[in-house]
Order: structure tokens, then C-alpha cells, then sequence
């Protein structure tokens, strides 16, 4: 355990020593508050323009959560798609470029401890990234009353997703040692997760079920609305334990080959 | 083994992958992917045979490799462990528990619709015939009933890509769902939680309901489907509400039969028999249910009967000309109407019945007991219940007479409880309904454009009195408002776009400048 701690605190150092955790962040907080300030300030306009429409049914439908952070959320999930790959793309190429990587491998650390600890410094990065845009929902609740379960639940999805989706970025990053590779291939494959369930409606009712269930976005669209269903939870836990346990192999094999 | 050999089997696999993706999406419907399918098939098994066969020896001393054990190994497990995961998430996904934190829990269903499913004892096949198959809110409605329940099973249908089902089904429009349990069916065309569990309330109920349509005095047939007057789509409206219809001759019987959960009198052109009159009174009066359709200028006789349950009924015909605008010159003999009382058979009505030549009714239970009468439905208020029907009939002319005509809105169908108690003659309660016209139920107008069927459906509903029936309340995520002033409203602004985004730069900048 110590020494997961202690590669996850050398990961999250090697983040903040270099630029790319400054660009990231600042990026996606910066979308993410462009998001923000502009479906606030659309809430803002369909408020004023059904009051002075004096719309009484449609005023009842006005809620902070669908309107603002559901909203929100689906947007910042899609930055994640993009903005995590750059993150874990350095995690497992970098060092097999940098040729430290046999250094890691004939240390006396054991690879699940590599694999935890590289995986443990990537989630609090996303925590971070997650936490700091809490900051919209807490301007709401200050000057306004969205529900507090529905804001929750969707953060615990977004958080979620940000996690699965480090889990697959270290998978690419471990199977090769082009940065570009790694994070190229991880992007794909996390849009592919994302719209598999596209043709979902028009392809019968088992396959159809099964690429719901595959996707990322149905699972985490259910938690954005104020439902955490305990199949969703597991959903997420089984993409983040396959990921680890088949970057374990990936690193594992370069023992024997 | 030379490198273009490995190659070679690359390529075999790369391809044969590629015949697999493309006959797992397409299924090989057109010839043209048959044609892409058998060519990467072919192509690639040739070139992974070749590459085979070219170094069997090769593959001897490859497949005695350390490295070819630790890979087959490693796929091997991997493979094991991604079943493992599926048939873990397989069973996650059929036990699972739901946690609704939206304040009204907008994604559960109330605990009616829950207890009505879980004792379903057959298996209850839903059917949505929905715009493309697709309609996301009512996916999520139905699976929230599929989960209390795995005798529950629902499909989403396209109409248009199959046209057999709608037709078999009689579905006509978007959005209808179609209900089967045991050898019963309904559909419903407003699909929400409240009205599906009735649905399901509905056709679970075992016993039949019957109608009595009572016969011998000119009324449409109920077997009529051809005659545009005729009632069979009033008997097939309540077949599929589970109810079935039956023809009595009450002239010949001592009284009305037991079985009859609600009497029919429907626009009758010669006079009942006294002793008829007489025994449809003594029904009613012993709690019994019925329904009239009593057209202007005929079954005169019904007016003492049902003036004494509150009912005045008017020698008159409503007439209402705003009508004449879409049907060009005309005397507006069939009244649209869109008012309708607050009460169980109208609720959620939003749309316009028609009441093609109908008499005005009216509410009279001056010094009467125990009566409770709601004017169900009104014309609008450019409508008039016109007296001079020798004008309207002989001259075809109508115009508001401000003393012999009451302007509207006037009620056109009006609904009864009595309590018998405090009406003096017996126990519980009867309950009838009455409709000023015929055609308003007959084959043209049920089944036309307006929404005459819901309207006469609901009423008998209400009258057989399935109280079990449950309302539930649509739930929504509630309102929520923001408020800031201009002032506040550009500290968010910098709070949100500018400032953290600054600092997070700044910090980085920093950190740069000082590692340089």
C-alpha cells in the first residue's frame, strides 16, 4: 500500500511539474465555465420571457437541474472524452520512452502496486478536475434552489465517468510508447463506449439492450437525471477493474516477451 | 520464419476480422456485403493457410516459444476474466435496486402502480407502438414496471416498419399502447403511469362487465358496421375495454336481468311500453346503472322518468353557427364542444367531442334528495338551445330567440349520483348518465376525429363504478429559480469564466518559469 501511495504522489508530482496539468485544467475549467455562465444565462432568459408571457404551466417546468446542470454535465463529460486521454497518455509511454520504464520493471515494486499507484495519481487528478467545477452548482444553490439529490448523484456519475475513462487511458497508454498513439487510441475507444448505444433503438431487442448496457452515456445519462441504480454503479467498477486488470497483463508481459 | 511470412498472417487475421465486423453489423442482407464478406473471408483464410502452411515448422518452433505460452496464457485469462465480468453484470443487471433522488421520485413509480404489478399472477405483455420504435420516456416508464415484476414484459414497436401489427392491433396512432393478459386486451392512446396501471387494473380484473342494450324500439344495432348510424363501434369500444354486449328485449321480462352491469337506451324511435318505463325506474332504484341517449323529438316519455333523477331534459335542439365557417352553408346542427366539468370521466380532457343533432339538458334537483347531478360536457357559448323546431326542421332556420331560447353554454350530457338512502328508497347508489343525442355514439362519430369514444367509454367506466381504479399524480423534477442581481450576475460571470481558469494558468506559468 505504501508504496502505491508513493508512485501515485510521484504521478500527481510529475502532473503538476510539467505544463500539461495547468493546460488541462485550465481548459476544461474554462469550458466548463463558458457552459455554465451561457445555459445560466439562457435559464435566465426563458425564466423573464415566461414571465412576462405569464405561461403559469410552462414556469412549472422551469428547473435548475434540467435546464442548467443536466445540461452541464453531458457537456463536460464530452471535454473529459477529449481532455483525459492527454492526461494518461504520458502515464505508461512516456517512461518506455524515456527508458525508465525497465528501471520501474526491475524495481523491487510489484506491478499491481505500479498499476494502482499510477491509476490512484490519474483518479486524483480527475477529482481535482471534477471538484474544482463543483464550484458551478455551488453559485446555483447560493442564488438559487436547484435539488441537492439530483446535483449529487450527477457529480457522482461525472466522477465516475472521468475514473473509467482514466482506467481505459492507462490500458492504451500501456501498449505502446508513442504518446500520440496512446492518447489517439484512447479517444477512440472512449467515443466508441460513448455512441455505441446509437443504434441501439432500431436494432432488436437483445443486441439493442446490449449496447445500451455497453455505453458509457446511458449509464452515466441515468445518474444526471437523480437516479443511482446499483447496475449502473457496477457497470462503471467492471470498466475501471477490466481496464486495470488487463493493463496489469499489458505490463506483466513485458517480463516474458 | 521471414518477416513478409508474418506479414502474410497479419494480413489473414486483419481481413478475416474485418468478414467478421461486416457480417455482424449487416447480417449479409444485400449481395453486396455477401460480396465483401465472402472476399475478406476467402482472402484472409488464404492468406492465413499460406502463411500457415508455409512454415509449419516455423509454427512448431513458435509454438514451442516461452513467449507463446506467457501470450496464449495471457489471453486466455483475459478472456476468462471478461466472462467472468459479463456474467457478473449480466446478474447485476437482474438484481439490482434503484435509488430515485429527485425530491417527488420522478423515476419510480408510486406504490399503487408497484402493488398492481406485483400481483400479476399471468404474464402481461405490453406492446408500444411508438414514432420509429424509439421514445426514450416511455422506454423508461416500462422498464420501471419490468423491474417490479418478471411476469412484465414490454416490446417498442414501429408502426410504419410493421404495419401488420398495427393493423392486426387496430392502431392508428402514434403513441398507442396495447395491453395483453391472459386471453384480455386494452390500448390506451395517453400513455403515463396512471394510465398504464389502470390498464393493467383493467385487464387483470376476471369478470366480465356487461352492457345491456336494450332493443325493440328502433335503436341502432349494436351488430351494425357498415350503416354510418349503426352502434357496432360502440360494442367493439367495449369489447376491448374488457365489457360485453348484450341485445335485451325488456317488454318481454319481468325486470332487468342481474347480470347487467349497465343498461343501454339508446335513441329509441317508438315509445317504450309503461311497464318498461316502469322497470328501468325500479333498476335504478335498486342501485342499478344506466345510460340514455335520448335524441331531440323522441322517447318524450323518458322525460317525467328522468326529471325525477334530477335531469330535465330540453325540447330543443342546440345549434351552434360558428361551426358553419368549416362545413360552409349550414345550420351548425352539430355542435362542438370543450367544456367539461371537473370530474373523474373528464379529467386530463383536453380535446373537442361532437354532438351532431342533440337537445340541451339541464341540472334540476330542486327539491329532490340525495341527488348529485354534474352537467358533464357544454357547447360553447356562441351556441343556443333553439326552441322552434318546426323553424329548424320545416324552414331550416334557426336564430336566437332571446326569450324562448337558452343561450349557452348549454349542457349536452349530464351525469347522476344518487343516494338512495336519503332519496328514501333503499340502499347505496345508482348512478346514470345522460346524453342529449344518438349520433354522437353511433359507427361515423366514435371512431371519427373527435374524442367521442374516450368521452362515452369513460362514463360507463364510471357508472359499472371501477373504483379501483387509482389516480396518480404526474411527477416532475419541481421548479426551481435562480435570482441574481446585475452586480451578482457579473461576479459569477468572473467567477465562473475568468478567474479560476486565470489562476490554474497563473499557477502554471509559475511552476514553468521556475523549473526553467
Amino acid at each position: 500500500m505504501k508504496n502505491v501511495l508513493t508512485i501515485a504522489g510521484k504521478e500527481l508530482r510529475s502532473y503538476f511539474v510539467s505544463p500539461i496539468a495547468y493546460v488541462v485544467l485550465t481548459g476544461f475549467l474554462l469550458l466548463g465555465g463558458w457552459f455554465f455562465f451561457n445555459l445560466l444565462a439562457r435559464f435566465n432568459f426563458l425564466l423573464s420571457m415566461y414571465t412576462s408571457l405569464r405561461n403559469p404551466e410552462a414556469m412549472t417546468r422551469l428547473n435548475l437541474n434540467e435546464f442548467v446542470i443536466a445540461p452541464l454535465l453531458h457537456n463536460l463529460s464530452v471535454v473529459l472524452v477529449i481532455l483525459v486521454p492527454v492526461i494518461t497518455m504520458r502515464s505508461f509511454a512516456e517512461e518506455k520512452r524515456g527508458g525508465t520504464y525497465e528501471l520501474l520493471m526491475t524495481s523491487p515494486l510489484s506491478i499491481n502496486a505500479i498499476v494502482l499507484g499510477k491509476f490512484l495519481g490519474a483518479f486524483v487528478f480527475a477529482l481535482l478536475m471534477v471538484g474544482l467545477t463543483a464550484v458551478y452548482p455551488l453559485i446555483l444553490m447560493l442564488y438559487g434552489n436547484p435539488e441537492v439529490g439530483i446535483v449529487a448523484s450527477g457529480y457522482l456519475g461525472l466522477l465516475l465517468l472521468a475514473t473509467a475513462f482514466i482506467a481505459v487511458g492507462l490500458l492504451t497508454s500501456s501498449f505502446t510508447e508513442n504518446q500520440i498513439i496512446a492518447a489517439v487510441s484512447c479517444l477512440v475507444s472512449l467515443l466508441l463506449l460513448y455512441i455505441i448505444s446509437w443504434p441501439a433503438d432500431t436494432s432488436g431487442e437483445v443486441l439493442g439492450a446490449i449496447l445500451r448496457y455497453i455505453s458509457l452515456t446511458e449509464h452515466f445519462g441515468e445518474m444526471v437525471k437523480g437516479v443511482i441504480d446499483t447496475r449502473d454503479l457496477f457497470y462503471f467498477v467492471s470498466v475501471i477493474v477490466l481496464a486495470l486488470f488487463l493493463t496489469h497483463r499489458s505490463v506483466e508481459s513485458i517480463r516474458w516477451r | 520464419m521471414p518477416r513478409s511470412n508474418g506479414l502474410l498472417g497479419l494480413i489473414g487475421v486483419i481481413l478475416l476480422l474485418f468478414a467478421g465486423v461486416t457480417g455482424f453489423l449487416t447480417r449479409g442482407r444485400s449481395s453486396f456485403d455477401l460480396l465483401y464478406i465472402g472476399v475478406h473471408g476467402l482472402v484472409g483464410l488464404f492468406a492465413l493457410i499460406a502463411y500457415l502452411s508455409a512454415g509449419v515448422e516455423n509454427l512448431r518452433r513458435f509454438v514451442g516459444e516461452r513467449s507463446t505460452k506467457y501470450g496464449a496464457n495471457m489471453i486466455v485469462s483475459s478472456l476468462l476474466f471478461v466472462v467472468i465480468l459479463a456474467a457478473l453484470n449480466y446478474l447485476s443487471a437482474r438484481n439490482h435496486h434503484k435509488f430515485d433522488l429527485t425530491e417527488a421520485h420522478v423515476f419510480s413509480l408510486s406504490p399503487q402502480s408497484i402493488s398492481v404489478v406485483k400481483n400479476l399472477e399471468k404474464d402481461l405483455q405490453i406492446q408500444a407502438f411508438v414514432e420509429g420504435g424509439i421514445n426514450p420516456e416511455l422506454r423508461d416508464l416500462l422498464t420501471g414496471y419490468g423491474d417490479q415484476s418478471a411476469k412484465l414484459s414490454y416490446q417498442m414497436i414501429d408502426p410504419d416498419r410493421q404495419p401488420e401489427l398495427a393493423e392486426r392491433y387496430k392502431v392508428s396512432a402514434y403513441n398507442t399502447v396495447r395491453l395483453e393478459y391472459g386471453g384480455e386486451s386494452t390500448t390506451i392512446t395517453q400513455p403515463n403511469e396512471e394510465n398504464i396501471t389502470n390498464a393493467i387494473i383493467k385487464v387483470t380484473r376476471t369478470t366480465k362487465k356487461t352492457v345491456c342494450a336494450i332493443e325493440g324500439h328502433g335503436e341502432p344495432d349494436t351488430d351494425e358496421l357498415q350503416d354510418a348510424r349503426g352502434f357496432a363501434a360502440v360494442k367493439n369500444g367495449l369489447a376491448n375495454e374488457n365489457y360485453e354486449v348484450k341485445k335485451i328485449l325488456l317488454a318481454s321480462l319481468e325486470g332487468v336481468p342481474g347480470d347487467c352491469s349497465v343498461v343501454l337506451v339508446a335513441g329509441p324511435q317508438k315509445p317504450y311500453t309503461e311497464h318498461e318505463i316502469k322497470v328501468l325506474d325500479e333498476h335504478l332504484k335498486k342501485g342499478g346503472r344506466a345510460v340514455f341517449l335520448i335524441a331531440p323529438r323522441s322517447g318524450e316519455q323518458f322525460a317525467t322518468m328522468l326529471s325525477s333523477w334530477g335531469i330535465k331534459l330540453g325540447n330543443d335542439v342546440v345549434v351552434d353557427q360558428v361551426v358553419r365557417l368549416f362545413q360552409g352553408p349550414a345550420l351548425g346542427l352539430a355542435p362542438l364542444a370543450n367544456t367539461y366539468a371537473p370530474h373523474e370521466i373528464t379529467r386530463d380532457f383536453k380535446q373537442r367531442t361532437i354532438f351532431p343533432m342533440t337537445r340541451s339538458l339541464q341540472a334540476d334537483t330542486a327539491g329532490k334528495k340525495g341527488l348529485q347531478v354534474t352537467e358533464l360536457v357544454k357547447t360553447s357559448p356562441s351556441s343556443w338551445a333553439e326552441t322552434d323546431l318546426d323553424g329548424l326542421f320545416l324552414r331550416s332556420e334557426a336564430s336566437l330567440d332571446p326569450a324562448a331560447d337558452r343561450k349557452g353554454p348549454v349542457a349536452v350530457a349530464a351525469i347522476v349520483e344518487a343516494k338512495l338512502k336519503e332519496m328514501g328508497s333503499g340502499d347505496g347508489e345508482a348512478r346514470l348518465a345522460v346524453f342529449g343525442s344518438v349520433e354522437f355514439a353511433d359507427n361515423r362519430n366514435l371512431e371519427g376525429t373527435y374524442y367521442n369514444r374516450d368521452l362515452l367509454l369513460n362514463t360507463i367506466d364510471w357508472l359499472v363504478g371501477q373504483s379501483d381504479l387509482v389516480s396518480i399524480r404526474t411527477k416532475s423534477v419541481r421548479a426551481s429559480r435562480v435570482q441574481f442581481t446585475q452586480d451578482q450576475g457579473t461576479v459569477i460571470f468572473y467567477l465562473s469564466v475568468l478567474v479560476i481558469p486565470e489562476l490554474l494558468l497563473l499557477a502554471g506559468l509559475v511552476v514553468w518559469w521556475r523549473r526553467e
